[in-house]
């Protein structure tokens, strides 16, 4: 008897008799196979399933998304603070008329008039986690478009892994629960870079000039939003460019056809572009500009940080999703290396730039906005790579080898995890410091200086009027009875002999200079006492005025 | 009926490319992972996060929804598994070792198992199998062993076999059937063995009975297989006496030998008497065995004989020697012996049906059985599954080691019954160092992980009496534990297929002791009052508590049925009948629980006493204060000095209303007069500022208060931020960052608070140290009830009068009554002198009452100045009972007792 298959047919009773796991009935049982379902179980459906578990693998992206980011809850930063106080005042003054206390846009890298508003009225209606709540929205909104966008550039089967690698980093979970300018520049520009790709790949000409000219549009808002932002628009230009060429050598899109939709996607990208600019001075005056030459255009380094460590932390920051763009760049590089090169230069451009300039400030932040390009890639690795060892294909068996992928997703997403729990405590818990303010300031009477004085105006909005903070970093001081004004340290000491100062707060960080030039002063018994020391991370002294 | 000739064994066949080595890469892969994660520690969020993960690539893959769930929870049962042990290793206390180890270990046992389940139902498709020769050419033996079952039970399963062998003969014309009863009754003792024999003979059956016993069951079937020849190339079909074969079982069975590999094939236990109880439950145990867990293992070749509805070639049987006869559960036992050689397949579905256990005496033994066997395996084979030498394949060891040690579980289970109840009883935790937070971070996703996997794995097989029939087996199981363990004697008894007339209540006693000791965890748990950590205790206690008295009261009604069909009354109806015995059982312990509830609840005291104070018209109550200390001394003082009418206190804002002392003055006829002060141990802090009161820093603390005095609802005195007016005090206006305008803005706001919480039983009593020159200070009229003058006259310094400053204060404020404190430390003369006068201007002034301060103002000063202070009271009593105030003295007195026994009557400091 020649050996061949044996089938036995199989009888169910009242109950299932599903094998657990995997064989459903009518479909192959341990030690039995039954006929038919061989050739039925790989082919059949699978298009549809794919399809469908498209629609839940993104939400499931931002499911981990969500949850990373959310477990992140520092108090509020000081940029969180001012921005948010900005855009408070901002809105009272459209309100009410009344006047703004300083010059906002004389020193916000970015416009004013744009987030901080936003930020105000999600801050209002949920306080500071209502506006992280907006960056939240913002970056999820960021993470779908980029699903979009590796969808363009590399097929359906690289939306959602670019999506899970794009979320694996730090910055970008960080940046998901900051209330400031980021998350909201974050999904402009990439809303423009997936508008872009999208009207390239327009059937409808019209259709494209409006998708062309709604990216324009998106892209220049986000440059707006943060000037900083200006730094990935040429990039996202070239990726848009050269997936239309590509688009274009194909056989539908050929020619003086091509030529007209390259011509219409630039008109319209510069339209919307221009439209955006144009209503942004148009409704906020050119005084701001100030604001764009002095925080990025020409902005002085705070704090001059060598080159390597800048560069490291910048790639330390953003490795999870590198590591996994590496993968793409191994496996799809060969095949689109104009593209692949585009998207690695970009996604390092931050980490170069400010490598070069030495300057450590926000790189976290702008590691981000490059990650963007990596990730893209980092799908095509992924997909390519499932592919590559049948892991995709629904007709093999399910290996214990599948596994291997959302483990080491984990413990890339652990290092990213860490990593954003370490810029979250960068910023010392202000708690103990707006506990301690709350037992000594009063509304309207006493004037109160600290360092960052920030957070705790912004903490403190309801117990005290903001004419009543200031800084370290600028005063203005005019003697009472004299027409003497001060700036600078001479407005600060001449202030603190004067008394000034009801309350003094110092923690010797980033106006530390200052600090101990005035610190005699403070050390004077007949002037100030010291009322507390609190410790380190946050390290503030204060001091109250003796009375006269 | 005659049987053919013994024929020679055939040869083994070759390995059916069962035992081809694997490479180890994929565990140690797996081995890395779980050492990354165990090292680098993610958290209790990586599980969550990984399972969504492994959704996001699964379901975009095009596979089958099935498969994305398996591959999810699997990820999520791993790493919510490593994180939680790693977690636990941390925060075991360590210092209660005997309490903590075994409690680790019973997770780490189940967590272990959780992980088991997973990869035995991870899908993997076994290798075909082979059409290499005709089954039906192979001699078949049905053997039935019976032990002195009755033909009630044997007769149903005779007539199934002959039934299997009709169909099996009608479609393989040529095949050779063999249906034989394999008789132990007579070296069972059993008198009715003979009855038994010429029954099944009438049948046209063959019956064969042993005269000399051994080896149990496996005995029987060795002897018989002896006696028939059923060796070599035949297949021999066992079924217990009870299982009855469906028609088409020899069909199905038969035919996967034709690969010549094949040792065995298997198919499930079902039961047929499942109007039971007890049958029913079993009956869903079973389930998960055979529908979840043994189509797994057969997957992987490691599927087991389960000693009945299986047909094994005899050949197999030959190469390991037959049954083994020294393990109560020979059928496993062989199991492993034949793995590295044989092929094991199981045939899912309905094959046979049988009579489960009727009691649950019976299902006691019988897992009590089971379990006995299993660890005897362990104790003789298991170190098969550890040599590399005993050709087991990875898969095999792990689902044979996972077999082995499944019935662990009794241990486990007990573990976890004592130790929260030990945790609520003793205080003694197992953890430490873990807050409630952490502990259900980690647990949370632990638990929910693999009650998700394990539930997607039941669905629609088994149901919650599955659970709950592995969970009482814990004493059976402990049982056989330590049986094993000790060595001690074990012999094979059948389970009962027939229930029996008598009533026991004996199987059930360890688990009414159980529910006992959860009743007992539940209500010390409840009346020590019950925090965060108990609270989590007592869900687990009274989880156990649910299934153990759902399963007495399962037992209970299932022997009142049984007492019931046997007494004449059969089918009268129960006395509180109508609700099952487990419902009622459940109901009595919330009786319980809501009766310790009841107990602890502080009955509620009706709404706070409205207060007025107004002018005294007829006297003033007179009393003493006390600054720090304890007042017992004092009220003793007091009562003897006839001070009774009013009594002050100071208390700091970190204390708590002084329930007990607040009573007791209004036990002896006062009021009580309580000063707040916002020091903390005496120390006065930022805190204390006026501006941190008025910023709401002491809101929580202010809060408390309020409630609690409303709680206590009757009147009394409350003076916040004493002599605020001063520099000493902690709450100044004029020191501490405190400037005047801060008094008032802070007394409105205590007061705030006060009135959110309804305290409105409050004489609000305005204390500054100098109320006659207090403009700066003062709050607006409408929030002051009382004013209270302060005088306290120090040895060697200008003393007041009484009179000038009293009529100052009530220039001041007209219209308010007046509280006095006072106190001097002078020569005895002169103090007496200010006291008379100190009276004096009171009564003309018609204060409320007059308070003096026996301490003194200094709580820390020598005991010869706390004297001096002291005789001031003396000398205070001794002019308020002089003649000419004694008449005042008594009016007031009197018009105290009215007012603290009937609040409301008009009268000196009377409130309405």
């Amino acid at each position: 008897m020649s050996a061949q298959t044996l089938e036995i047919p199989r009888r169910t009773g009242s109950r299932d008799t599903t094998a657990p796991g995997g064989t459903a009935p009518g479909t192959t049982a341990p030690g039995t196979t039954t006929p038919g379902t061989t050739a039925r179980a790989p082919g059949v459906g699978a298009h549809r399933r794919r399809r469908r578990g498209h629609l839940l693998g993104l939400p499931a992206v931002l499911a981990v998304q969500v949850a990373m980011s959310i477990r992140l809850s520092a108090t509020a930063f000081q940029d969180e603070a001012l921005y948010l106080d900005a855009g408070r005042q901002i809105l009272d003054s459209w309100r009410h008329g009344t006047p703004v206390s300083e010059d906002f846009g004389s020193y916000f890298s970015g416009s004013p008039y744009v987030y901080p508003p936003l930020g105000a009225l999600a801050e209002a209606a949920g306080g500071l986690g209502g506006a992280r709540l907006l960056s939240l929205v913002c970056c999820v909104l960021t993470t779908v478009l980029l699903a979009s966008v590796s969808r363009s550039l590399f097929g359906p089967g690289a939306a959602v892994p670019g999506a899970a690698a794009f979320v694996l980093s730090g910055p970008v979970l960080f940046v998901g629960h900051f209330a400031t300018y980021d998350a909201m520049a974050l999904m402009l520009l990439v809303g423009g870079l997936a508008l872009g790709l999208r009207a390239g790949r327009s059937s409808s000409g019209s259709r494209a000039a409006v998708l062309a000219l709604t990216a324009g549009f998106l892209a220049a808002g986000a440059v707006v939003t943060k000037y900083v932002s200006a730094l990935f628009v040429p990039s996202a230009v070239l990726v848009v460019l050269l997936w239309g060429c590509r688009e274009a050598g194909s056989p539908p899109a050929a020619g003086g056809q091509a030529r007209r939709r390259r011509l219409v996607l630039a008109a319209g990208s510069v339209a919307g572009a221009g439209l955006a600019v144009g209503s942004w001075l148009a409704l906020t005056g050119t005084d701001q500009l100030e604001g764009l030459v002095t925080t990025t255009l020409s902005r002085r380094v705070v704090g001059p940080t060598s080159s390597v460590e800048v560069a490291c932390r910048g790639l330390a920051w953003a490795a999870p999703t590198l590591l996994v763009a590496l993968l793409g760049v191994v496996l799809v590089g060969r095949r689109r290396p104009a593209l692949t090169v585009l998207l690695v230069g970009s996604a390092v451009l931050p980490i170069a730039f400010q490598a070069r300039s030495g300057e450590l400030t926000s790189l976290h932040k702008h590691v981000a906005f490059g990650l963007v390009f990596a990730a893209p890639l980092a799908g095509a690795g992924i997909t390519a790579a499932l592919d590559r060892w049948e892991l995709r294909d629904p007709g093999r068996p399910l290996t214990p080898r599948l596994l291997a992928l959302p483990l080491v997703a984990v413990l890339l997403l652990a290092a990213g995890m860490r990593s954003s729990q370490q810029l979250d405590d960068a910023w010392a818990d202000s708690r103990p410091l707006t506990d301690l303010l709350r037992t000594q300031v009063r509304f309207g009477s006493g004037h109160y200086l600290v360092e960052e004085s920030e957070v705790p105006r912004y903490y403190m909005e309801n117990l005290t009027a903001p004419w009543q903070w200031s800084g370290t970093y600028f005063l203005y001081y005019r003697q009472p009875g004299r027409k003497l004004a001060y700036t600078g340290t001479a407005a600060f000491r001449h202030a603190l002999s004067d008394q000034y100062f009801d309350i003094v707060v110092l923690r010797f960080g980033p106006t530390a200079d200052l600090d101990w030039k005035v610190h005699d002063i403070l050390g004077d018994q007949r002037k100030y006492r010291q009322i507390a020391r609190l410790p380190e991370p946050g390290g503030w002294t204060i001091w109250r005025r003796v009375d006269r | 009926m005659e049987f053919p000739e013994a024929q020679p064994p055939r040869p083994e066949p070759p390995a059916s490319g069962k035992r081809v080595r694997r490479p180890l890469a994929g565990p140690l892969l797996a081995v890395a992972f779980v050492a990354a994660l165990g090292w680098l520690r993610p958290g209790p969020w990586a599980s969550g996060v990984a399972a969504l993960l492994t959704l996001a690539m699964m379901a975009g893959s095009g596979r089958r929804r099935d498969q994305v769930w398996i591959a999810t929870t699997t990820v999520g049962v791993l790493v919510s598994t490593v994180d939680y042990l790693v977690w636990r290793v941390t925060v075991a206390n360590w210092s209660a070792a005997w309490l903590a180890v075994p409690l680790l270990a019973a997770e780490a046992f189940g967590a272990l198992h959780a992980l088991g389940l997973q990869a035995t139902i991870w899908p993997r498709t076994p290798p075909p199998l082979r059409r290499i020769d005709d089954p039906a050419r192979f001699p078949i033996y049905v053997l039935i062993p019976t032990a002195g079952e009755s033909m009630a039970v044997l007769g149903p399963t005779v007539t199934g076999a002959l039934a299997a062998r009709t169909e099996f003969l009608r479609r393989h014309p040529g095949a050779r059937v063999h249906v034989i009863v394999c008789n132990d009754g007579r070296v069972a003792g059993n008198p009715t063995w003979k009855d038994v024999e010429n029954s099944v003979r009438d049948l046209g059956v063959s019956c064969i009975t042993r005269t000399v016993g051994g080896g149990a069951k496996a005995g029987n079937i060795e002897s018989v297989r002896a006696r028939v020849g059923a060796t070599g190339d035949a297949l021999v079909a066992v079924f217990d006496a009870d299982m009855v074969p469906t028609a088409d079982f020899l069909l199905a069975t038969v035919q996967p030998f034709a690969d010549p590999s094949v040792g065995w094939v298997q198919t499930a236990q079902y039961y047929r008497n499942t109007e039971l109880p007890a049958a029913r439950w079993a009956a869903d145990q079973q389930a998960l065995f055979y529908d979840v867990l043994c189509p797994g293992k057969a997957a992987r070749n490691a599927s087991f004989i389960c000693g009945t509805n299986v047909v094994i070639r005899a050949a197999a049987l030959d190469s390991i020697g037959g049954l083994p006869q020294n393990s109560v559960t020979e059928d496993f036992a062989a199991s492993i012996r034949l793995a590295p050689d044989w092929r094991g397949v199981y045939l899912p579905g309905r094959f046979a049906e049988g009579l489960g256990p009727v009691d649950a005496a019976s299902y006691l033994k019988q897992q009590n059985r089971w379990a006995r066997g299993t660890f005897e395996v362990l104790k003789t084979r298991g170190k098969d599954l550890l040599d590399p030498r005993s050709g087991l394949t990875g898969a095999q060891r792990l689902q044979y080691g996972l077999a082995c040690t499944h019935y662990l579980s009794g241990l486990r289970d007990l573990v976890y019954l004592l130790t929260p109840i030990i945790f609520v009883t003793s205080g003694i935790p197992a953890i430490r160092g873990a807050d409630t937070t952490g502990f259900l971070t980690h647990f949370g996703p632990f638990f929910l992980f693999g009650q998700t996997a394990f539930w997607s794995a039941a669905k629609g097989r088994s149901t919650w009496r599955g659970i709950v029939a592995g969970f009482i087996s814990f004493p059976a199981l402990v049982a056989a534990t330590l049986t094993v363990a000790l060595g001690a004697h074990s012999s094979f008894t059948v389970t009962a297929k027939q229930r029996g007339g008598s009533v026991s209540w004996r199987p059930i006693v360890p688990h009414l002791a159980a529910l006992l000791l959860c009743g007992y965890g539940l209500t010390v748990a409840v009346l020590g009052g019950l925090s965060a950590r108990d609270l989590i205790a007592c869900v687990w206690i009274g989880y156990m508590a649910a299934m153990l008295a759902v399963f007495c009261g399962l037992t209970i009604s299932d022997m009142v049925r049984r007492a019931d069909t046997g007494s004449a009354r059969a089918g009268g109806r129960q006395p509180g009948g109508g609700f099952p015995v487990a419902l009622r059982l459940a109901a009595a312990g919330l009786c319980v629980v809501a009766f310790a509830l009841a107990i602890q609840v502080r009955p509620r005291t009706s709404a706070p006493v409205r207060l007025s104070p107004t002018p005294c018209a007829t006297g003033m109550r007179t009393g003493l204060a006390v600054t720090a200390g304890a007042a017992v001394g004092y009220a003793r003082l007091a009562t003897r000095l006839r001070m009774t009418g009013i009594s002050a206190r100071t208390v700091e804002i970190g204390a708590g209303f002084p329930t007990s002392w607040a009573d007791q003055v209004r036990a002896t006829g006062g009021i009580p007069w309580l000063t707040l002060v916002f020091t903390r141990d005496g120390a006065s802090s930022l805190d204390a500022a006026l501006p941190a009161i008025v910023n709401a820093v002491q809101d929580d603390s202010l809060r408390r208060w309020a409630r609690q005095i409303a709680a206590w609802g009757h009147p009394l005195y409350l003076t916040a931020l004493p002599s605020v007016d001063r520099n000493y005090a902690a709450s100044s206006a004029v020191a501490n960052g405190g400037v005047p305008a801060d008094s008032a803005r802070a007394w409105r706001h205590i007061r705030r608070v006060f009135a959110a919480a309804h305290a409105d039983n409050i004489a609000w009593t305005w204390q500054p140290a100098a109320p006659a020159g207090d403009t700066l200070y003062r709050p607006p009229a409408g929030q002051i009830d009382v004013v209270a003058v302060t005088w306290i006259q120090y040895p060697g310094t200008r003393w007041v009068s009484p009179v000038r400053e009293l009529a100052r204060v009530r220039s001041a404020y007209p219209s308010k009554p007046l509280l006095v404190t006072l106190a001097a430390a002078g020569t005895r003369a002169r103090t007496s002198a200010w006291i008379g006068a100190a009276v004096r201007a009171a009564r003309s002034q018609r204060v409320l009452g007059l308070v003096y301060q026996t301490d003194g103002p200094d709580p820390h000063a020598s005991r010869a100045a706390f004297a001096a202070w002291r005789a001031g009271a003396y000398l205070t009593a001794a002019v308020l009972r002089t003649r000419e105030n004694r008449a005042n003295l008594s009016d007031g007195a009197a018009a105290g007792a009215d007012a603290a026994g009937a609040p409301g009557r008009d009268g000196c400091g009377a409130w309405s």
